[in-house]
Parts: structure tokens; C-alpha cells; sequence
């Protein structure tokens, strides 16, 4: 097990070097200039060449690209920012923990209540429960991310002038935003572990269970989530992804200083250095998320630990006979 | 003593598509310590008159409309949920088809029989363990398989561990619906055999739900034939198949192939089963009946014993109509 | 089946129960205004993070406003008058055409004690040519010649006369900072952690959020009434709208027309609502890169063509204003002139004689911000109405400034803040070494008006001189002038003694809470 770990934390590598330097391409080839930005527009033509010189911007492709990454690999330097001057890396790191925190509340949050109510929905199939549940998660899935946080904002911030609008400092800036997220993932996650459920639901070894004269509370926990949850922790780990792309709008509505604010403001100004670093972040925390997920399946599913150990156990057994065949 | 005694059951699925009438009258007795083969096509009720008999028919579509069902004298069905809960493994167990889905895949099978142990039986977790350990030993499993996954098992052995599940709380009932119809041949008999040493050692009475005849001629003391939600002929085995009465029942001897007689073609009956939201007046069996009559379609017939427990349902063999093999 | 039309009627009612708060929202007007809890702090909600505190590489919209508190410059200008007052320097004349000499405050003290000398102040002249917003405005500075003469008094020298010497140095650029503190910590960390004289001093910025302000005690003017300011940055226009309204922030600025209306209309109780014609101001270029564009005809049908009033309701509303010359009213050296006639018929002749009787295709680039995209649209209609088929392309702010600059551009919004409040700054990109292509013009006249009006020291006869300036390019087409932004506020009503400064000066020790 810890072998099929390392194994899929050495394939983050290629990985990132992949994205890094697709990024690298999108960025060196787009037509923004980060120099206006810095220098506004009374400067001369001699201070902008000046300025571009400083940035290393007149190098080959090639430089550039090989600088950055040995920089990356060697010094986790992620650059400078253009226009403020600051680490790239010191920027991020100020920002990552609010976005992952307003991601992993909302996801908590939705995955809690939508897991709940999906049981309960499936458990009580076709009942006015059911029927609520499943008008209410296709209204909140089909709402955008802006829509219900501008909406939530005139009704509390405004209307009622119970939280505030803007920031995020205490638990009371948290609920809106995190509310805001949590919506759309609620949705689905609530109408997966409904299916799910509903499919776990009709097996065999439930009706055994039952059978076997065991509570329907013991039943439903015991030996029908376990099985119902690993295909909706599937989804769960996607709407991690979805959510933290998405974490832009709503920091942009409620003004969070958060990474996906950071990541739009260098994107308007040309602020390649920081576009590339918040991107190979979120490119990196993603992929650590996706291995955790998987991880959680063999804690779920033991066909699938086996599946995971007999992984390691083949690369073992290949390179025994690779190591025996080299020697003999 | 009867041990079961179900009068008139009546089971229906209520759906979008119309009322599906699965069971429509079953009456069927089972004394202690006897096996009742319960005999029939794909369709004719008996998996529901099985959960029919735990309460265990699927809620949303499924209602048990009318009937009786009494078990050592009390009637289940006006039993609480709580009450049904302490009968369900403890005293009537029950074996289901698939043994491939009838295990959860995600816990460790030496819990999966302690579970029932546990449940019914005051005693620890780790006690639990170890009788559960001693019941696969019992249905021949090694005791260090215990802490495996069902994947990790062939069909047969999945089927013992479910019959270890059943059996280990010393069930009075045992319901076995097709049992090793989802195995190959040659474990298909390891299993009946283990099933009916057991059953006979700790002296369980067994409903065996199956499709063949054979497998009840080798292990059930009595048969009863089910077509189209109704019990077509009960009795003993000799009564049933040495002098059996029925047009249905003599169908179904009929298209058993022979080894020793020589064949052209098979010869299975007439038709198909009939739809159960749209089943036919009178005799359920008429359309496809060789010896159908005009009053077989509009008036249906009750169970009449033609001789000492021998019933028949057909008013032509009440009529002393129909003559024997 | 019944169950299905139970959930018809559900979802009905629940659509419908969505939709109510916000039809409801606009309904109430007499709503319990609630008085401000913390009087101690006043927050004021900007639109943008500037990237430092440091004037001299801050060209960001709004940056003047959230470094004014911090720091001081020499002189002033009176907003209402145009004069200019002392405010570091409590007298000055010039010595010669090139020299002029300063007497400083003697009580004057930066944030971290140290008192302020001349010396302070001519090592803040010297840095002026290394800021990427200061070196070409302050080009004639002469930091090296100046002379220190004692404490107090010091003589700036130029390397040629310059006639907005005292205008440059009552601009954000010119701010005085302390010399030891800047060399000892860097340009980079200073901008950060910014160090001057004024009524307010930094505390803390937290990236993205807010920057801090405490109460100056030791400061020698009049202090705030409140001790700590805060600068919150909430960058989406709509969620600093709500702010304001719901009393998050006291102060905002830069606001949606709909608010302005509602403010206005007696439909947001609670809000104030302040505008001032500023020095921000838009205009149409047209590069003269471009074949048609070189046709003076062309120009002048493009001029008829546009009905500007049209313009400014499509992008500002009731934030802005017609623009009446090629500067706006509240620069040095403007003189109002007649706007160009809107008259499509006159300009579809004028274009029929250039030559051009089916019209031309040009592209018309403008940034995607909401009121240049909105303005840009106006403008692209009215011309596709006489046959101009003007292509509008919008582009992120910063590609469309490099598209402009190398004139990828051929008819673009030029826009600007006259941050130094004179005539020189906002018609120097007609210049024709100026940087932009787009919006520079190859006419040797207007070369030789605009070095004739920079080193012309007799501020009548350079009054002439731009007046001359404006009624040729005005003539000529040159620039068509389009609008005249209004810096608008909205205070929440228990603000008092808030008053808007056309060049972004605000006067936060002024401001008061009502009791």
C-alpha cells in the first residue's frame, strides 16, 4: 500500500511538468504585455524596453522556460511578481489557505447535508421528501455560482443586514460564501448518493442484511452506505476540482482575498509569473486531493485495496525477474 | 406440530403500469422438521411468497393484501417490525439465490456471520467471533479464511458462508430459494448434500424453493407445484409425482427430457405464464390446459383433497375427471 | 398521477418564492436606518489594490486616494479657486527661469520621528527619474542641481524653464518622503510599508483585503476626529454597491449608475450621494497611421457623426458629463469651445467628398471594462449609421494599452486622469514622440505649440498658447473629445463634512460622524 502511495506521488511529477509547461506555452504566446501594466501609459519607449530587459521578457522560449523550471525544482521559487515585486510564492501561500479553506468548508458542508438527504430521499422513495429534494437539487444545480451569491447577499447582507458582505476574517464573513459554494455541490452530491443509494438499495446482500433481522438503521449505516458512498465520493473529489476553478467568482463577489482573486487580477494585467505559480498550485493541490479520494476507495471498498496492493506487488515481482534475468 | 401455516396469502406490486398480482391465495403447511419443496416456472410467485413469509417484500410496489401467515401459532403479519426483527435469523432464516451478490462486498465475512449471531444471541463481539469461526468450519471453510472478503471466495464457498449465515443461530425455519441454481453441477450437489445434513442434524424444518424437480426428489419430504401466483397441487412425494393429478404438474413431468427414453424433441407445455396484471377468469391454468373446459374459464378452483393430504387445485380432477400419471 | 401534480404546484410555489426577494427589494423605502456602531473607525470602500503606496510607480485608478491620508506634497490646489496654497512649503518664488526656491514647514515630522528637512526634499526630486509615472512628467527636474541651503529652504533647479513646475508639485508624484528610511529599507519594501507626514499612518496591509490607518497624533495640521481608517478593497463594482448599502463600508466611490439613480430618486435611505467633475476625462483617437484617418474630412465626419450626449447616458449616466474641450473644466489652461454639431446627413456628405461615399471598415478597439465597453458600443453604432463599419474589439486592460501603444489600434477610446490638474499633462500625448501611436499626431504645429506652452513661464500668454492649441486641434479633428468623468461617492447619512476633490485629494481629517 505505501508502495502504490509513493508510486502515485513520483507521477505528480510528470504531471506538473506537463501542466507547467503548457501554461508556460499559453502565457509566452498570449498578446498581453505586463509592461504597460507596470509602467502606465506617460512612460517612454526607452523606460518600457528598460523595464522589459529587468523581466529577463527579451529572452528565447527556451531560457525562459528552463530558468523557471530549474527555479521551481531547486529553490521552489516561483517567480516574481511584475508589478508588485513580491515572491510569486510568498503571494500565493498569504492566499492559498483562505481558498482552500472556503473550499473544503463548502464541500464538508455540502457533502454532509447532501449525503443525509440523499439517504433519506432514497429511503423514502417517492415520497413528498423524495419529491422536494429532487426539485430542490435540480433548481441548485441549474443556479450559477454568482447568481446565488449575489442573491444571498441582497437578502442577508442587505435586506436583512444579518452578515456582512464583504471579506473574510470571522466565522460570521464564512456562512454566505461558503453557502454560495456549497449549493451547487449539494445538489449533486444529494441526488448521486440518492442513486447510489436507491441502486445499493435493490442488492441482494441488503435484503440478506434485513434478513438477517438487523435494524433498518443498521441496515441503511452499516451495510448499505459503505457500499452507496464509493461512487459518490467520486463526484465529491470532482466538485473539489470544479470548486476550486470556481472559487474565482465567488471571490470575486464577496471580495475574498483569496487565490482565485489573485489569479484574475495577474490574469488582466498580464501577471504571468503569478498566473503560472497559482495554476501549477492549484494544478498541484488538485492532484493531491484525486490521490487522497483514491485512497479513501481502498479504505471503502476492499476489492479495490486488493486491486492497489497487487499494483504494488506486480512492480515488485517485474523487477524481481527483470533483476534476476539481468544477473543470470 | 405445524410449524408454519400460511392460508390464503395474497401479495401484490402496485405500480405505475397497473397491479401486478404475484401471490393470489397461496395456502401451504410445513410441519416441524419437514422440507416442502415449492415447485414452479420462473415468475409464479415463490421468491415473494418467501419474503412474503419474513416481511420482507419490497415496500414502495410491494403490499401483502390479505392472508394469514402462522408460524408456531402466532400470525406474522399482525406482528410490530420489532417482532418481525427477532424472528428474522433467529427463528426463520433465509437463503437467497445469488450467492455472488448475496454477501456485502465490503465486509469481512467471519463478521457477516457474527453479525447475526450478535444480533440474536447476547453474548460479546469477540464470542460472536469465534461461533462464527466454528460455524464455517461447519459448512467446511477454514477458520483462517474468516477474516477474508467475499471476492476473495468461489461461488460455491460464497454459498456456504450464506448458509453459515442462516444457520447459525439454530433457526426453526429455513427458507432456501433456489439454492444452487446459480452454481455449477458438481457443487450444485456438495451443497444440497451439506444443506440437507444440516437440516436434518439440527432437525430445521426447510421451504426449498426451486425450478427442478430433481433437487426435490432428493432432499424435500413434501412438493408443492406454484403457477401464476396460486398453489396448483400439494402433497406427499410419492402422492405428487407417482399419482400426480394436476394437467400442470403432469406438463411439467412431461418436458423433463429422459435419459433411458428416446427423444425426438422436447415437449413443453403450451404458452407462457400469464402476465399477473392481467391474469385469466376462472382457472389460472386454462389457456394453456390440454384439458381445459368451458367451465375451467369462468369459474376458478379451490384446493380439494383427492386422497389423504393430496390437494389438487382443478375442478375437473374434483370431479374425479382427470386419472392419475 | 397525483403525486406528479403535487409537484407541479410545489415547484411553481417554489419558483415563485424564489423570485420574491427580488422584486420585494426595491419596494421598501422607509426602511430603519441603523447609526454607525464603531465610531472610531471609518472605512472607506475602494475600487482597486494599488500594487504600493509609493506615488512614483503607482499609475492604478484610485491609488491617489488610498496613499493621499499617508503623505504630503510642497504645495496644494485649491479645488474650488485653482490657486495654489502651502501645504509642506509655506512660500516659494522663482529665482529664474530655471530655479525656484522653497521655504519648508519647520514642524513637520515623518511617521517614524525624524524630522523633515531639505534634504528629505531633494532626495524625493532625485527619485522623480527613476518612477516609472514620474520620469517623463518630471522630466525637466533637475535633482543633482538642486541645492540644499539649510534646513529649511532649499532651491529646485530645471534643466529648462517649466511653466507646470508648481502644478507637478502639488501632484501625488511629488509626494515627500523620508530619505533615511527609503535608502535604508529599498524602494520595494517602502512601497509596502510606506513611511510620510501626512494626518494618517500605515499600520498593516493584508493582501487583497484591506491596508490600515491609524490617527497621526503627532502630526502637525488638524487630526481626524476617528482614530483608525481602513482602506477596503472590494474590487467587483456590484458587491461594493451592496457594501455600502449595508453599511459595511461608509464611504464608497466609483458607483453604478443604478445606484446613483436610486440614491437620487430618495430609493436608498440611508446613502449620500457626492459627484465632481474630475480631470478624468475620455476621448476618441483616431491614429493618423491609418490612410482615411488623414483625411480631415473624415475626421470631421466622424465628429458629426457622434451624438455624444448619446454617449456619455450609454456608459456613465448620470457619473459623467459632455466633454467641452480637449481637457476637462477642471485642468489649468482649459477654455470651453463649441461641441460638434451631431448631424449624420452632414457627415455622410463629408465622407461622400473624401472620397469614401460607401463608408470604410476600421477596427475600433476598446478595453472590456463595463463603461468603455458600453461607450464603445454607442460609438460603433453611431458610425456603422454613416457608413463607418467600425469593428469593435474588446481586449483586457492591459493588452489594449499595448495595442494602442504600438498602433495595432486604429480608432480607440484615449482616456486619462490629469493628475498633475495642468493642460500640459493632458495634451501631451498628441505629441508626435510621444509613446502611443494611436493617439499621437506627425503635425509639427502642434509640436510647436505644446514645447512653446511647456517652458512659457508668464502664465497669461500660456493660456494663449493652449488656447490656440484647442481651437486648432479642435478644428482640425485632432482628438474628438467624448466625456468628462464624475468621481462619485456614496456616504452612508451619518457622514458628515465629506467634500469630492476633482483630482482625487480627499480630506479624510474632515470627515466627521454625525451624533
Amino acid at each position: 500500500m505505501i508502495r502504490y502511495i509513493l508510486k502515485r506521488i513520483l507521477m505528480l511529477i510528470p504531471v506538473l511538468f506537463l501542466v507547467l509547461f503548457i501554461v508556460f506555452t499559453i502565457n509566452y504566446f498570449s498578446p498581453g504585455d505586463p509592461v504597460s501594466s507596470i509602467v502606465g501609459a506617460e512612460a517612454t519607449m526607452e523606460q518600457r524596453a528598460r523595464v522589459r530587459e529587468s523581466l529577463g521578457l527579451n529572452d528565447s522560449f527556451i531560457v525562459r522556460f528552463g530558468r523557471y523550471v530549474l527555479n521551481v525544482a531547486t529553490k521552489l521559487d516561483l517567480g516574481t511578481d511584475y508589478i508588485t515585486k513580491r515572491p510569486v510564492r510568498d503571494e500565493i501561500f498569504e492566499r492559498l489557505p483562505t481558498t482552500l479553506s472556503l473550499t473544503f468548508l463548502a464541500i464538508a458542508l455540502a457533502s454532509v447535508v447532501g449525503i443525509t438527504l440523499g439517504i433519506i430521499s432514497a429511503r423514502f422513495q417517492y415520497s413528498i421528501f423524495d419529491y422536494m429534494s429532487t426539485l430542490f437539487s435540480l433548481i441548485a444545480s441549474s443556479m450559477p455560482a454568482f447568481w446565488i451569491g449575489l442573491m444571498l447577499l441582497m437578502v442577508f447582507a442587505l435586506k436583512f443586514r444579518m452578515l456582512p458582505s464583504s471579506g473574510f476574517n470571522s466565522p460570521r464573513h464564512w456562512i454566505l460564501p461558503v453557502a454560495t459554494i456549497a449549493f451547487n455541490v449539494l445538489a449533486i452530491v444529494t441526488r448521486n448518493t440518492r442513486s447510489s443509494m436507491l441502486e445499493v438499495i435493490r442488492q441482494d446482500y441488503i435484503t440478506t442484511a434485513r434478513a438477517k433481522g438487523l435494524g433498518e438503521v443498521k441496515v441503511i449505516a452499516q451495510h448499505a452506505l459503505k457500499n452507496a458512498l464509493i461512487p459518490v465520493f467520486t463526484v465529491i473529489g470532482v466538485q473539489i476540482g470544479r470548486t476550486l476553478g470556481n472559487a474565482v467568482v465567488v471571490e470575486t463577489v464577496f471580495s475574498i482575498p483569496g487565490l482565485g482573486s489573485l489569479m484574475v487580477t495577474a490574469v488582466k494585467m498580464s501577471n504571468f509569473e503569478v498566473v503560472q505559480g497559482c495554476i501549477i498550485i492549484i494544478a498541484l493541490s488538485f492532484c493531491v486531493i484525486n490521490l487522497i479520494v483514491d485512497l479513501l476507495y481502498a479504505f471503502l471498498d476492499p476489492r479495490i485495496k486488493g486491486q492497489y496492493m497487487k499494483a504494488g506487488k506486480r512492480t515488485i515481482a517485474k523487477a524481481a525477474k527483470s533483476g534476476g534475468s539481468a544477473n543470470g | 406440530m405445524k410449524l408454519l401455516e400460511i392460508r390464503g396469502l395474497e401479495i401484490h406490486y402496485v405500480t405505475d403500469d397497473g397491479i401486478f398480482k404475484a401471490v393470489n391465495g397461496v395456502d401451504l403447511v410445513i410441519e416441524e422438521g419437514e422440507a416442502v419443496g415449492l415447485v414452479g416456472e420462473t415468475g409464479a410467485g415463490k421468491t415473494t411468497t418467501a419474503l412474503g413469509i419474513l416481511r420482507l417484500v419490497p415496500s414502495p410496489p410491494g403490499k401483502i393484501v390479505g392472508g394469514e401467515i402462522f408460524f408456531a401459532g402466532e400470525n406474522l403479519l399482525k406482528k410490530s417490525m420489532k417482532a418481525m426483527r427477532k424472528i428474522r435469523g433467529a427463528e426463520i432464516s433465509m437463503i437467497f439465490q445469488d450467492p455472488m451478490t448475496a454477501l456485502n462486498p465490503t465486509i469481512r465475512v467471519g463478521e457477516q456471520i457474527a453479525e447475526v449471531i450478535k444480533q440474536h444471541m447476547n453474548c460479546s463481539k469477540t464470542e460472536a467471533l469465534s461461533r462464527a469461526i466454528d460455524m464455517l468450519s461447519t459448512v467446511g471453510i477454514q477458520p483462517e479464511r474468516a477474516m477474508e472478503y467475499p471476492h476473495q471466495f468461489s461461488g460455491g464457498m460464497k454459498q456456504r458462508v450464506v448458509i453459515a449465515i442462516a444457520l447459525a443461530c439454530q433457526p426453526k425455519l429455513l427458507i432456501a430459494d433456489e439454492p444452487t441454481t446459480a452454481l455449477d453441477v458438481t457443487i450444485q450437489a456438495q451443497v444440497l448434500d451439506m444443506i440437507h445434513d444440516l437440516q436434518q442434524k439440527l432437525h430445521t424444518s426447510m421451504l426449498l424453493i426451486t425450478h427442478d424437480l430433481g433437487v426435490v426428489a432428493e432432499t424435500c419430504d413434501k412438493v408443492a407445484i406454484m403457477y401464476a401466483g396460486e398453489i396448483m397441487e400439494y402433497g406427499t412425494l410419492d402422492q405428487v409425482y407417482n399419482d400426480t393429478k394436476h394437467p400442470y404438474t403432469k406438463g411439467l413431468f412431461a418436458s423433463i427430457p429422459s435419459l433411458d427414453k428416446k427423444a425426438g424433441r422436447l415437449q413443453p407445455i403450451q404458452g407462457m405464464m400469464p402476465n399477473p396484471s392481467d391474469l385469466p377468469s376462472g382457472c389460472v391454468f386454462h389457456p394453456r390446459c390440454p384439458r381445459a373446459s368451458e367451465i375451467c374459464k369462468v369459474k376458478a378452483a379451490s384446493m380439494s383433497e383427492v386422497s389423504g393430504g393430496h390437494f389438487v387445485r382443478c375442478i375437473l380432477c374434483e370431479n374425479g375427471d382427470m386419472e392419475g400419471k | 398521477m397525483f403525486m406528479k401534480r403535487v409537484m407541479v404546484c410545489l415547484s411553481l410555489l417554489l419558483c415563485v418564492a424564489i423570485l420574491f426577494p427580488v422584486c420585494g427589494y426595491g419596494a421598501d423605502a422607509k426602511k430603519i436606518v441603523l447609526p454607525k456602531k464603531d465610531r472610531d473607525t471609518l472605512i472607506f470602500g475602494a475600487e482597486n489594490e494599488p500594487s504600493g503606496l509609493d506615488m512614483i510607480n503607482q499609475t492604478t485608478q484610485g491609488s491617489i486616494t488610498i496613499s493621499t491620508p499617508l503623505f504630503e506634497r510642497l504645495i496644494k490646489c485649491n479645488d474650488v479657486t485653482g490657486t495654489f496654497e502651502p501645504l509642506l512649503a509655506t512660500e516659494w518664488h522663482w529665482v529664474n527661469d530655471t530655479t525656484l526656491a522653497l521655504t519648508l514647514r519647520d514642524d513637520v515630522y515623518f511617521h517614524n520621528g525624524e524630522k523633515l528637512t531639505a534634504e528629505d526634499v531633494k532626495y524625493t526630486i532625485e527619485r522623480l527619474k527613476d518612477g516609472t509615472a514620474t520620469s517623463s512628467l518630471y522630466s525637466s527636474f533637475d535633482g543633482p542641481n538642486s541645492k540644499v541651503i539649510d534646513a529649511t529652504h532649499i532651491e529646485i533647479a530645471f534643466k529648462q524653464p517649466c511653466a507646470p513646475a508648481l502644478a507637478l508639485l502639488s501632484s501625488p508624484g511629488s509626494n515627500v518622503v523620508c530619505k533615511s528610511y527609503v535608502e535604508k529599507v529599498g524602494n520595494d519594501v517602502f512601497a509596502r510599508n510606506p513611511i510620510g507626514t501626512g494626518p494618517f499612518k500605515f499600520v498593516r496591509w493584508d493582501s487583497g483585503d484591506s491596508i490600515y490607518y491609524e490617527r497621526n497624533d503627532k502630526y502637525w495640521g488638524k487630526t481626524s476626529e476617528y482614530k483608525n481608517l481602513t482602506m477596503r478593497i472590494i474590487a467587483d463594482v456590484g458587491a461594493r454597491m451592496i457594501a455600502v448599502e449595508a453599511g459595511d463600508v461608509d464611504i464608497t466611490v466609483t458607483l453604478l449608475q443604478s445606484l446613483t439613480r436610486r440614491i437620487k430618486n430618495g430609493e436608498a435611505p440611508g446613502l449620500d450621494y457626492y459627484a465632481i467633475p474630475s480631470v478624468y476625462f475620455f476621448w476618441l483617437a483616431m491614429s493618423d497611421e491609418f490612410e482615411p484617418f488623414r483625411n480631415l474630412k473624415v475626421r470631421q465626419a466622424i465628429a458629426h457623426a457622434i451624438d455624444t450626449e448619446q454617449v456619455v447616458f450609454a456608459s456613465y449616466g448620470p457619473n459623467g458629463a459632455r466633454l467641452s474641450s480637449i481637457v476637462p473644466e477642471a485642468t489649468w489652461g482649459y477654455k470651453k469651445a463649441e461641441p460638434y454639431e451631431y448631424n449624420p446627413e452632414l457627415s455622410k456628405k463629408l465622407l461622400a467628398e473624401a472620397g469614401y461615399p460607401n463608408g470604410f471598415d476600421v477596427d475600433f478597439v476598446t478595453s472590456e471594462a463595463t463603461n468603455a465597453a458600453d461607450a464603445g458600443e454607442a460609438v460603433s453604432a453611431m458610425l456603422s449609421q454613416v457608413g463607418i463599419r467600425a469593428q469593435q474589439k474588446k481586449f483586457t486592460a492591459s493588452n489594449w494599452q499595448t495595442m494602442v501603444l504600438n498602433g495595432t489600434a486604429p480608432m480607440s477610446f484615449g482616456g486619462m486622469a490629469v493628475s498633475t490638474g495642468d493642460i500640459s499633462q493632458g495634451v501631451a500625448h498628441l505629441r508626435s514622440t510621444a509613446p502611443q501611436v494611436t493617439y499621437k499626431w506627425h503635425d509639427p504645429h502642434v509640436d510647436t505649440l505644446l514645447d512653446r506652452g511647456i517652458q512659457e513661464m508668464n502664465p497669461e500668454k500660456r493660456y494663449e498658447i493652449y488656447a490656440e492649441l484647442q481651437d486648432y486641434v479642435l478644428e482640425n479633428c485632432l482628438d474628438i473629445p467624448l466625456l468628462d468623468v464624475y468621481f462619485s461617492f456614496a456616504c452612508r447619512d451619518y457622514i458628515q463634512g465629506f467634500v469630492p476633490h476633482s483630482r482625487q485629494f480627499l480630506d479624510f481629517p474632515s470627515i466627521t460622524f454625525a451624533k
